[in-house]
């Protein structure tokens, strides 16, 4: 019997044991590492912009076109290619002009002061460049004597396109860049000027069915977490035709290979898979693409940075802004242009070392 | 319910077993008139709905048999788990997102006693050394939050089922050992009663409302019916003046 007694009360004692053991409540019980924000603010800065000032013939002086050209990145496989055309915006012509470019060059002297240089190039008879950059300033002169443009064809409206090749006899779909005479005025005397600013977006043969590419209501943010790197905005303008969007993250002076492509904008959580890369003539996702208005309600792109390579303790350390860009679809791979939409600083102790 | 109170509920308990162990004479399997008790003591396993993690559980029988095969009485049984802290996750954001915000992420756990008490029905093959046999009832469960987490005596009371199979092994003609899975379905289930999150923690917002949902697993699908199982051996024996006589 006292055996028997001995056995229950010690069964019993352990499970009174277990079932009452040092069990607290915590509603603080830290799970994963602190996730460091940032707040992406628009830019948009160094979008293609210009002017073309279209004159009328006057006796002996030839009808011309001077454009001013800012704001194009160099290409790696394409052109940027020059087109002028009729009233109507469907008869395109390529033009051949000479081209002048200032290019002001920054570089830290011993002192670490920065020393600028300002450099100027003419490249006679140019129908198409591939060089740019956000500091040059470009100069293109069009005269129908010199243009290879037939005194039958119209010289009304400047267009600028994104070719593949330099062998293109009739404009592409990208017509991203362009001007129309009547938007510098109404006047007919000879000689006339026109100003007028070229547009940047989608070219329609009239206005009403034109597109014009706006930065403005583009807005994110974004967070460091150990390797995790991830960007979510929201209200972005679709791309003109032949552009995407581009998540690059750089150091703070801009040095040569202290630029780090992050890639194009996804698709947000939990659609991750489908790259907005072609959202500029495709409805790559239709919850987040839109073609009325031409929008892109939210994308986002995560990355884990020993996909890319980064080092395993502090892999964002010397990163100094996360920025969103516009980027030519036959740009230079991976190179960051300056077609700048949004910026964000990264978080002090993320790119100093001190937190990951 | 803290510590103190969880060890007042499991003295009450043990004060009843104890009480009947002691009275336990030599005792056998089931036979008309008599009251056969067991003191299970085991391992419950929680619904992945119920969001509450395995626990040790401790459970009491007493069956009065009808005839030599059928038996119907109370089973009480009384666990505390824990809550499952992925399942409620929050975050708390200091800082200004302009200038650089830093987020903290947090589970909340909290322990809860489950107790839970029906009228059961044992159907059991009589006259063997090894007697199997199956078991069925209905009762209620109660669950006692955590007093410090919800600032309070918070509970939640609902109906439940449980069925059941095991077997009793003679040990003597009255005394025996018996394995026991039984499974125990709650009705009426609230998981949001174990989240301290909104309603208890200021300043944090649920994890799943934020954009870092995607970096932690979601919660299993709520249900409000919820079937747990309960693994347990226990101690059988008829106490002397329940019908078992003198030892």
């Amino acid at each position: 019997m006292n055996r028997r007694l001995l056995v229950v009360s010690s069964i019993f004692a352990a499970g009174l044991v277990a079932a009452c053991d040092e069990k607290t409540s915590d509603l603080s019980d830290t799970v994963r590492p602190n996730a460091y924000g940032f707040q992406m603010v628009g830019q948009a800065t160094n979008l293609p912009r210009g002017t073309a000032r279209f004159r009328l013939p006057n006796g002996a002086q030839p009808e011309s076109i001077v454009v001013t050209l800012r704001g194009l990145d160099s290409l790696g496989t394409g052109f940027w290619t020059a087109w002028v055309g009729d009233s109507l915006g469907t008869t395109f012509v390529r033009i051949t002009g000479d081209l002048s470019v200032v290019r002001q060059d920054t570089t830290l002297n011993p002192l670490g002061q920065a020393d600028t240089t300002v450099n100027n190039f003419s490249f006679p008879a140019v129908s198409a460049i591939s060089n740019g950059g956000t500091n040059q300033v470009m100069t293109w002169r069009f005269s129908r004597a010199t243009s290879g443009v037939a005194a039958t064809d119209s010289m009304q409206t400047f267009l600028i396109t994104m070719e593949d090749n330099n062998a293109a006899t009739t404009p592409g779909s990208r017509r991203f860049l362009w001007a129309r005479r009547i938007e510098g005025g109404t006047g007919t005397a000879p000689g006339t000027n026109k100003n007028a600013a070229l547009k940047f977006g989608n070219f329609g043969s009239t206005t009403l069915t034109e597109y014009l590419y706006s930065a403005a209501p583009a807005r994110g943010r974004g967070y460091f977490q150990r390797q995790i790197f991830s960007v979510n905005d929201s209200t972005l303008a679709r791309p003109p035709l032949g552009f995407y969007y581009g998540i690059y993250m750089h150091a703070q002076l801009y040095l040569p290979g202290d630029t780090l492509f992050v890639g194009p904008l996804r698709s947000p959580w939990p659609r991750r898979e489908l790259s907005l890369q072609n959202a500029d003539s495709l409805i790559t996702d239709p919850e987040v693409v839109l073609s009325v208005p031409p929008s892109i309600l939210a994308a986002a792109l995560r990355i884990s940075g020993d996909t890319l390579g980064m080092p395993t303790s502090f892999p964002y350390a010397g990163y100094a802004f996360v920025r969103l860009n516009l980027v030519p679809k036959a740009g230079v791979a991976g190179q960051m242009g300056g077609m700048r939409i949004l910026q964000a600083p990264v978080p002090f102790g993320i790119w100093s070392g001190g937190l990951q | 319910m803290t510590q103190a109170h969880c060890w007042t509920s499991l003295r009450r308990f043990a004060s009843v077993a104890a009480l009947a162990a002691t009275a336990a004479g030599s005792a056998f399997a089931q036979s008309q008139g008599q009251v056969t008790v067991a003191v299970r003591g085991g391992y419950a396993s929680y619904d992945k709905s119920a969001s509450l993690d395995a626990a040790p559980v401790m459970g009491l029988d007493a069956m009065y048999g009808i005839n030599n095969w059928l038996s119907i009485g109370p089973a009480l049984s009384l666990g505390r788990p824990q809550t499952t802290g992925s399942h409620f996750i929050s975050v708390i954001t200091y800082g200004v997102l302009n200038l650089g915000d830093t987020t903290y992420f947090y589970e909340a756990t909290q322990p809860v006693n489950v107790l839970d008490g029906a009228l059961n029905v044992r159907v059991q093959l009589p006259g063997r050394k090894l007697s199997p046999y199956a078991t069925a009832g209905i009762g209620g469960y109660t669950l006692f939050l955590d007093v410090q987490a919800n600032r309070g005596e918070r509970h939640k009371v609902g109906l439940s089922f449980n069925a059941g199979a095991g077997a009793l092994y003679a040990l003597t003609e009255r005394a025996g050992i018996t394995f026991d899975i039984r499974s125990m379905t709650y009705t009426d289930y609230d998981r949001n009663v174990l989240d301290p999150r909104d309603d208890v923690v200021n300043f944090r917002t649920r994890v799943e409302e934020t954009l870092y949902a995607e970096d932690f697993k979601p919660a299993p699908r709520s249900k409000s019916t919820v079937t747990n199982f309960v693994f347990s051996f226990g101690f059988s024996y008829v106490p002397f003046f329940f019908g078992g006589g003198g030892s």
